[in-house]
């Protein structure tokens, strides 16, 4: 026991930062927006891993501050391959003075990703773009329930309320239970657990409650913009459906109605990537069947540039206020 | 004994008959193409039973599992700590047992 309370203390005076949020999954309000000596540190730390990036907590007078918020395709390989830091580079050849940051989290469903952007709205973008998909909510319905699930104190939880225990536990769920029992056998023991990825994905009433979830978080985030008067563009996701087969098409699943009906407010502005990519040659713009190659990033990035630029949502420094 | 203390667990276990038929067909049936993969389930099952196995070894010449005595203090309490956190991080998602069927 004395082992385990020196465990205990180290970690949470050594750990203190990451463990910080680190059993919310993602549902923590501002773990990973660490701020620090008057930046802004974006870390992949508390449940929220971000690709690490840094900025001042004031913007730059004249340099348009963006932040790219949604899952694993906004995140790419890397914040520079991503169209989310390849925005900033196409306006600054264009003469805009621009910076962009990648807020994409993977795996993150609506829900998370408007937490996320609640909490970026604080350090004063210009403009901020959400990339909506639905294909992550039984991530978010999964991690949701997996953050409540010790927080009572029934003494059945009590070991759990020890960070190094419930580390233990988590490694010990993540990588070897999810990896080495099928999920058909778990999910007859996962009270706790979500309604099935699997089940869900046979199933017309769990998808359309995950529509209308991506749709209401979508609005929170459309509303907690603009209360702040920060113009939103919503880039509605596409994906190769059966791309395995001879005849698969690029889908938007529903998402280009939901967000051209929700851009149709004053500030709110709609990209639909299946628009964009059409008439390319899709195979060579996506690396799987949802996340991009490095040139579809770039073609990505352009449209959005085009996008800013044509409803002025950015200011060309010629133009600029003095 | 346990042959029979398992087929009742079995039997109490079951939600009906016929799926009690079921499982114990299956125990006939080792070709099944849509059975699931057995190998890494197992694995879940060594991670839990190693530990016991060495334990029992470790006290084998005592012939009783709680007698850690002869160990040294230091590694006995390491035993005790894997022990402990083994346990409590089994047992978070744990469900009754037959017991309540009775």
């Amino acid at each position: 026991m004395i082992l385990l309370c020196l465990v205990e203390i180290t970690v949470r005076l050594q750990f203190q930062e990451n463990m910080s949020g680190r059993f919310e999954y993602g549902f923590h309000p501002t773990a990973g927006f660490i701020e620090a000596r008057g930046k802004l540190h974006l870390k992949r730390t508390g449940g929220r891993r971000f690709r690490p990036q840094t900025m001042s907590l004031e913007p730059e007078k004249g340099v348009a501050r963006i932040f790219v918020i949604g899952d694993s395709v906004v995140r790419g390989s890397s914040v520079e391959s991503s169209y989310a830091r390849k925005i900033a580079h196409e306006l600054n050849e264009i003469g805009v003075g621009a910076e962009s940051y990648n807020l994409g989290i993977g795996g993150h469903g609506a829900r998370r990703t408007h937490l996320t952007l609640a909490q970026s709205l604080n350090y004063k973008p210009d403009l901020v773009i959400l990339h909506i998909n639905n294909s992550n909510e039984y991530e978010d319905e999964r991690e949701y329930r997996r953050s409540q699930q010790f927080k009572s104190w029934h003494p059945r939880n009590w070991p759990m309320k020890s960070f190094a225990l419930r580390r233990i536990y988590e490694i010990k769920t993540e990588r070897f239970l999810w990896r080495w029992i099928p999920q058909s056998i778990r999910l007859q023991h996962a009270e706790n657990d979500a309604d099935a990825e699997l089940e869900a994905s046979l199933s017309e009433e769990v998808l359309a409650r995950w529509g209308e979830q991506v749709h209401e978080s979508t609005l929170e985030s459309i509303q907690a913009a603009l209360e702040k008067s920060i113009p939103i563009l919503i880039i509605s996701q596409a994906r190769i459906k059966d791309r395995d087969k001879a005849d698969w098409a690029l889908t938007d699943n529903g998402l280009d109605e939901l967000a051209a009906k929700l851009a149709q407010k004053n500030s709110v502005f709609h990209l639909s990537m299946k628009s964009v990519f059409q008439d390319q040659d899709t195979e060579s713009i996506y690396s799987d069947s949802s996340h991009l190659s490095q040139e579809g990033h770039t073609l990505l990035a352009q449209a959005v540039a085009k996008v800013l630029v044509r409803q002025g949502l950015v200011k060309f420094e010629k133009d600029a206020e003095p | 004994m346990l042959v029979l203390t398992l087929l009742g667990w079995a039997i109490f276990r079951a939600e009906s008959i016929p799926q009690l038929f079921d499982w114990l067909n299956a125990l006939g049936e080792w070709h099944n193409p849509d059975a699931l993969d057995w190998r890494k389930p197992s694995r879940w099952l060594w991670l839990h039973i190693v530990p016991l196995l060495l334990l029992q070894g470790a006290t084998f010449k005592q012939e009783d599992e709680a007698s850690l005595s002869h160990i040294h203090w230091a590694a006995r309490g390491v035993v005790y700590l894997l022990l402990f956190i083994l346990t409590v991080t089994s047992m978070v998602n744990d469900k009754e047992f037959i017991y309540f069927q009775f």
